[in-house]
């Protein structure tokens, strides 16, 4: 019958390293952080060579985050908490679950909780037309 | 601010995330910071297709697939193995990359599931169960007790009594539950050498009981153990009788035997406490059985579980009123309660699929329409 084993990932974080230009409230030990769009993300042809696509730059003021995307848009986001918060989790692959004997169910499947997140930048609203400050 | 200073936000959409989402309310998070039930933590589900659990030492949790609309980015910084693409160096600030999750989450529900074992097989005795396996016709029903447990999607504890319950036992790596009619048998066997040994059913050890009994019964100790913690109010040693429990659990045993014809109670009676260990002290009192059967007419009896009745309140009542037409309130509620525990909801229920009437100041519970 299909089992696999859940845990906490108690290993060290050396999937990623923290957002060195993130606040503080968003960073995580593992480096995940999670965003939400209302609406869909459409990221066009460009990525279809398997090259990921610049969707554009976040910066961050107070709790306030900003998505500027190309030259004339900007979307508004704010950073909100997580009730409850959510677990990131992730399927542990065969070979490395036999290096963690332990932690393997009899048929080999072990999923864990990578990081628990309890903020998230959230984007409730259109993007907004900004006048490009090169241009000015 | 402006975009310039912006940390860039790369989307791969090619690359279908690693990652999913799960709700954790308060329980879950106690749960994984409590050492105890997370090194038991498990995700099962009895079949590929039905739905999983999350199950700890304690508690059962069903996971349930939550959709929504909204798009997910999952953030890694730049030096994740997620995404091994370069990225412009010249920028400053380290670029962020992200994977669109799958949309939506799993949610958590508490659960307290319904626990099946009827795919155990019933162990008849040791003579039995060797003739059985010599004819080749159990033989390839060799599940382990471990086997049960991964089909069986609950938690460690609810698993464990739920097999005491059922009288669970492990025969030579083989699981069974053992047959009503067995522990019929032994159980006046069992008494009789606890009480020949003079030993305290309030305080029993099952080596003293099982070298008493080695004598009248050849059945192994595994057998005698799980008979005993099944009539037992203490989960170890030393064990504690519950006489009424043991009481009960004879009179529908031979109470099921009228599930189809009513028999006279005063008939009942008497086989009932034939059947019960003189040993025990106990009278047998109708009210014991509250639940688990109906009276056609005062003088006879029938066996009704409600266990085994409809959970469907329509047809529920449906089938009590096809065992009888009028019931007394006091004797229709057990069979209401397992359904639904509010008292005003209970008479809303009355109200709806049955009708009350109030004779010499009496409440009885009747069809509707009649």
């Amino acid at each position: 019958m299909p089992s696999a084993t859940f845990a906490l990932n108690t290993l060290p974080a050396n999937s990623g390293s923290p957002f060195y230009d993130f606040p503080q409230v968003l960073q995580t030990p593992s480096g995940l952080a999670l965003i939400e769009i209302q609406g869909t993300l459409n990221t066009g042809q460009s990525s279809a060579d398997g090259t990921p696509s610049e969707i554009g730059r976040l910066t961050f003021d107070g709790e306030t985050a900003w998505l500027w995307i190309g030259d004339y848009q900007r979307m508004e986001g704010t950073i909100v908490d997580l009730s409850p918060p959510f677990g990131v989790l992730r399927r542990v692959t065969r070979q490395e679950s036999e290096k963690q004997e332990e932690n393997g169910s009899p048929d080999g499947t072990a999923v864990e909780i990578v990081e628990v997140i309890r903020k998230k930048i959230l984007f409730t609203s259109r993007p907004e037309p900004v006048v490009n400050q090169k241009l000015r | 601010m402006s975009q310039g200073d912006g940390i860039p936000l790369y989307v791969d959409s090619t690359v279908a995330s690693r990652y999913r989402l799960i709700q954790l309310p308060p329980d879950i998070l106690e749960l994984l910071d409590s050492p105890e039930e997370a090194a038991h933590l498990q995700l099962k589900s009895a079949t590929p297709d039905s739905p999983a659990f999350l199950c700890a030492y304690s508690r059962t949790f069903q996971l349930r697939q939550i959709s929504q609309s909204n798009t997910l980015l999952l953030l890694s910084s730049g030096s994740s193995p997620e995404t091994t693409d370069t990225v412009p160096d010249e920028i400053l600030p380290d670029p962020v990359h992200a994977t669109k999750l799958p949309a939506g989450y799993l949610e958590c529900i508490p659960s307290t599931p319904q626990i099946d074992l009827s795919f155990v097989p019933y162990y008849h005795g040791a003579d039995l169960t060797e003739a059985a396996a010599a004819g080749g016709s159990d033989a390839d029903l060799t599940l382990s007790r471990l086997d049960v447990i991964a089909r069986v999607p609950v938690s460690e504890l609810e698993f464990q009594s739920a097999w005491i319950a059922a009288m669970g036992v492990e025969i030579d790596g083989c699981a069974y539950r053992i047959a009503q009619d067995l522990v019929l048998r032994i159980l006046p066997i069992l008494v009789a050498a606890m009480q020949a040994d003079g030993m305290d059913f309030g305080a029993l050890w099952l080596n003293d009981v099982f070298e008493a009994v080695r004598d009248d019964e050849d059945e192994p100790r595994a057998v005698i153990e799980a008979i005993l913690r099944r009539f037992c109010t203490s989960p170890s040693e030393p064990y504690c009788l519950d006489r009424a429990q043991l009481t009960r659990w004879i009179g529908i045993k031979m109470l099921s035997e009228h599930a189809v014809r009513e028999v006279k109670l005063e008939d009942f009676m008497d086989k009932w406490e034939f059947s019960l260990p003189p040993a025990l002290d106990m009278t047998c009192e109708l009210s014991m059985l509250t639940g688990q059967y109906v009276q056609p007419t005062t003088k006879t009896i029938k066996f009704l579980p409600s266990a085994r009745l409809p959970v469907d309140p329509a047809r529920r009542f449906e089938r009590l009123f096809a065992a009888k037409s009028s019931w007394a309130q006091e004797d229709i509620l057990p069979f209401v309660t397992d359904i639904e525990s509010d008292k005003a909801k209970i008479n809303t229920l009355f109200m709806k699929f049955a009708k009350k009437k109030v004779i010499k100041g009496k409440t009885y519970i009747g069809k509707r329409g009649v």
